[in-house]
């Protein structure tokens, strides 16, 4: 009888399996089954979360292997990123040479921990042969509308010098360096998923039961649905468009609030003979972030009036730095009777609450807040007395037969921005001609592939000193032109790897339709929580954007989705110790010396 | 000496992990550490800046890469965190260490019992309720990894099985297949979470196919049934008639019957039983 000795019997059986392909997919009639873990980034080592992770996704495959289904269990490398290149600023390593020195130490790492992968199938992101295929994919999104370029106030992370999408943003600070995020104006490529809000909200319904509650509750208010209406308020100079669901509450709005950074807030300033105390006011906003705007609620008069197209009567209209541009239509019509925010301003400013609508049992102290509920109206006409969930209806309707409202569904849900002036990314395929401006670099020139002499300073965009790579010869005139030099957002290259897998080796698409119909759905996704409304809405995104290139098949890409725990471990700070033994700084070292023999001594 | 100057003279700052001030106070014994991390402890995700980090490499040096994997399912339900503890891990271990000296110290007895379920399926007795506890645990088993993934109840169901078979000793052919199909289940179900040291197992006992490719355990109804036996009920040593329990019955289950005998009413007539003996599988005598 010999010892258990696990790491004699470990590669044994690792080599058997793999001399024998026990894992690798064979073409076979059995049923599938899609086993999928998300891929790692190669940040250098594995990590207890990635054991945990691949672990519970192993005992799902072997389980399916052994109960008859032909399973797909793929790896591979989220391997574009930041912090290849801040190795490279501080190390001095290029990004490609840090990043595959990652990926063999990791790869070695989950074959010593048995996996059943098919690394037959293994991919990397940051392989040309794979991200031809993202360029690929945005030249179509390009071709339909749904990649746009435009100028916008941008997330800016002042620490990474790069620009942040929404669901980048944690809290007003950047979700991986936790600086404070702020505004910046950039021209940028945009992807427009909220063309998708509508089918990303009703795929949701599909997974009720198959994804835990939790995600699906994200998702839902990410997303953000709000059905309502659009009011017109006229000015001498054009009218001002407000987004609301609470139209019934129109005949109570005392005041109108636009956004510093709305079009029409400088003209309007300057029409109330403001200009100069707006300036003022609008740089004081854009150098506070937009969580402390909520809160602040900094405003000002702009010396104009509109006209409130219910009751007929002038209001003011001012500017505050509560009301973001962003969001809805950058102007709120202000009921402070029935709005809190638009109450606690009111309140800062002196301006005038009417109450339009009462609760049910018909008490509320106005004096004390703002009433939000539903109720009956009053003060409102022809209206009053109505149930308020049917005046909204019935308010719009004849405020739409006088052209002034109409019914509007929006989304908090805004349009995804990909520009990164960043090096270790996909580049965008566009090139800038001076006669013919924007031209998608052709299919056939595809991948754009990133050059390797470039210059890692820490500042900008090291893509901007390679110029054999930046100049170019337009596609369409034969000029000299200039290539993109922003490279995708890292969570493109993750929002159909999934797919890749199916076929992970085709040279003339990105995946064969006959493979993808066979494979997809993933039957069951695990991963972490914390990318409930990142990576998940993003793959669900593009896998709807693909069906309707008649490229896949399903509406969604994931049938079930297993959201796993933490791994925590118990642990104590040197405050904490010196704390618990009565100690301070300033005490003396022998002194804890000879306490912390005594805690052994119990 | 003033801590905070021997803080700043080794490069470290209340925020850090009390081990590395242990390390430069040369305080070796780590059992200090582990009193701390019990009284004042606080759970956090492993993370560099905490120190709190164990890694799988290490893990997987120290004790393999079954125990980490079975540990970490055993742990919590995959949807819960969980807190890593070095006792955890180690109980993991000796259960794979008694498993593997378990099967290892009579591989050479497992190599030459065979059997086929037409067998398995006639067996009486103490066989047919050993096979019984076995498929009613694979049925748990099933039930857990199929119910939400509950592979900590999967691997508890394992452990359990473990402790009927080596409780377990076969002293006739019968018995003796029942054995080896047991510790053939045993082995599947282990497989999808330590699949190498029951890959290992599975050869040694004898078999020709690797257990990646031999299919998933699956309950024979049949054993899931109950052996039932006739046993002779005395009364003062006399017998009075035979009674219909479940193999291995208890006490309680056998007197609860007995006494619901028609003759052993109207010899009892209301009096309470002295005393009962009572040999399982074997007979029940009531003393009056």
């Amino acid at each position: 009888m010999n010892r258990y000795n696990p790491s004699e019997i470990e590669k044994k059986w690792q080599k058997i399996w793999e001399e024998k392909g026990v894992f690798t997919t064979k073409d076979s009639g059995k049923k599938k089954a899609y086993v999928l873990e998300m891929f790692p980034y190669p940040s250098g080592r594995i990590h207890m979360g990635h054991v945990r992770n691949y672990t519970i996704g192993d005992a799902i495959a072997r389980i399916l292997k052994m109960k008859g289904f032909n399973v797909l269990h793929p790896i591979g490398w989220d391997a574009f990123g930041l912090p290849a290149e801040n190795a490279a600023i501080k190390e001095g390593i290029h990004p490609a040479r840090w990043t595959m020195e990652n990926i063999n130490t990791m790869k070695k790492q989950l074959k010593m921990l048995g996996f059943s992968y098919d690394w037959k199938r293994e991919i990397a992101t940051c392989d040309p042969s794979y991200y031809k295929w993202n360029q690929w994919i945005f030249l179509k999104m390009l071709e339909r509308g749904i990649a746009y370029r435009k100028t916008a106030p941008v997330n800016w992370c002042p620490h990474d010098e790069t620009v942040l999408a929404n669901e980048q943003v944690i809290e007003g600070k950047c979700w991986r360096c936790g600086t404070e995020v702020i505004q910046k104006e950039i021209p940028s490529w945009f992807l427009k998923i909220t063309a998708y809000a509508e089918r990303l909200l009703e795929g949701l319904k599909l997974l009720e039961g198959k994804w835990p509650q939790r995600v699906i509750v994200q998702q839902r208010n990410w997303i953000g649905k709000s059905e309502g209406a659009v009011i017109k308020f006229p000015t001498e100079i054009a009218d001002i468009e407000v987004f609301t669901t609470r139209a019934d509450t129109v005949f109570g709005a005392t005041f109108l609030v636009l956004a510093p950074e709305h079009p029409l807030t400088p003209r309007l300033a300057k029409l109330g003979g403001k200009s100069e105390e707006f300036k003022s006011f609008i740089q004081r906003v854009s150098s506070t972030s937009k969580k402390e705007r909520t809160t602040k609620k900094e405003g000002m008069f702009l010396g104009v009036y509109a006209l409130n197209p219910a009751t007929g009567k002038k209001i003011p209209i001012w500017s505050a730095d509560y009301v973001l541009y962003e969001y809805g239509t950058g102007a709120i019509m202000a009921v402070p009777a029935h709005d809190q925010r638009d109450w606690e301003f009111a309140n800062k400013y002196g301006l005038k609450a009417i109450p339009v609508v009462l609760p049910s049992n018909g008490d509320w102290n106005f004096e004390k807040g703002a009433y939000e509920g539903e109720g009956v109206l009053i003060n409102s006409n022809n209206f009053n007395g109505i149930e308020s969930t049917q005046a909204r209806k019935k308010i719009v309707r004849w405020l739409a037969e006088k052209g002034l409202a109409e019914f509007k569904t929006t989304y908090r849900l805004r349009d995804w921005n990909i520009s990164r002036q960043r090096y270790w990314g996909t580049p965008i395929p566009v090139i800038y001609c001076d006669s013919c401006g924007i031209v998608p670099v052709p299919e056939n020139k595809l991948p754009v592939i990133l050059p390797t002499d470039v210059k890692f300073t820490g500042r900008g965009n090291p893509l901007e000193s390679s110029s054999e790579f930046v100049k170019t010869l337009c596609p369409r005139c034969g000029k000299t032109a200039l290539r993109e030099t922003d490279t995708m957002d890292t969570f493109f290259d993750s929002s159909w790897y999934f797919l890749r897998y199916c076929d992970p080796t085709n040279e003339v698409q990105p995946f064969s339709k006959e493979e993808v119909s066979y494979w997809m759905p993933v039957d069951i996704y695990i991963g972490g929580i914390e990318h409930a409304v990142l990576h998940l809405l993003y793959a669900r995104f593009f896998h709807k954007f693909l069906k309707d290139l008649g490229l896949v098949e399903d509406e969604e890409p994931f049938s079930s989705l297993l959201t796993q725990g933490m791994v925590l471990k118990r642990w104590v700070s040197i405050g904490k110790l010196l704390d618990f033994l009565n100690l301070t700084e300033e005490s003396d070292i022998k002194e804890l010396e000879e306490k912390l023999l005594k805690v052994q001594e119990g | 000496m003033k801590i905070r100057d021997f803080l700043r003279e080794n490069k470290l700052s209340v925020g850090d992990n009390v081990s590395l001030l242990l390390e430069k106070l040369s305080i070796k014994d780590g059992r200090i550490l582990n009193i701390l991390e019990a009284e004042i402890g606080e759970k956090a995700k492993m993370s560099k800046s905490k120190g709190n980090v164990v890694d799988p490499e290490t893990a997987v040096e120290k004790y393999g890469a079954d125990t980490v994997r079975l540990y970490i399912l055993f742990a919590a339900p995959p949807q819960q965190d969980f807190e890593w503890s070095e006792e955890g891990i180690q109980g993991v271990h000796r259960f794979l260490n008694r498993l593997w000296n378990f099967v290892t110290a009579q591989e050479e007895k497992f190599k030459e019992i065979h059997y086929t379920q037409r067998e398995l399926r006639k067996v009486k007795v103490k066989a047919k309720e050993f096979r019984r506890k076995t498929h009613s645990i694979l049925k748990n088993y099933i039930e857990s990894v199929e119910q939400d993934f509950g592979f900590n109840t999967a691997v508890a169901d394992i452990m359990k099985l473990f402790n009927e078979l080596s409780a377990f000793i076969p002293s006739n052919p019968e018995e003796k297949k029942v054995f080896k199909e047991s510790l053939d289940i045993l082995l599947k179900m282990l497989f999808p979470f330590a699949p190498h040291i029951a890959e290992e197992l599975w050869y040694r006992i004898g078999h020709k196919t690797l257990l990646a490719e031999s299919g998933f355990p699956e309950v024979d109804p049949e054993a899931l049934k109950v052996e039932e036996l006739e046993i002779p009920v005395q009364v003062n040593g006399k017998l009075r008639g035979r009674i219909k329990i479940p193999y291995d019955a208890s006490e309680e289950t056998a007197k609860e019957k007995a006494l619901q005998l028609e003759r052993v009413k109207s010899l009892l007539k209301e009096k309470k039983p002295k005393r009962v003996i009572y040999v399982k599988n074997k007979l029940i005598n009531i003393v009056v």
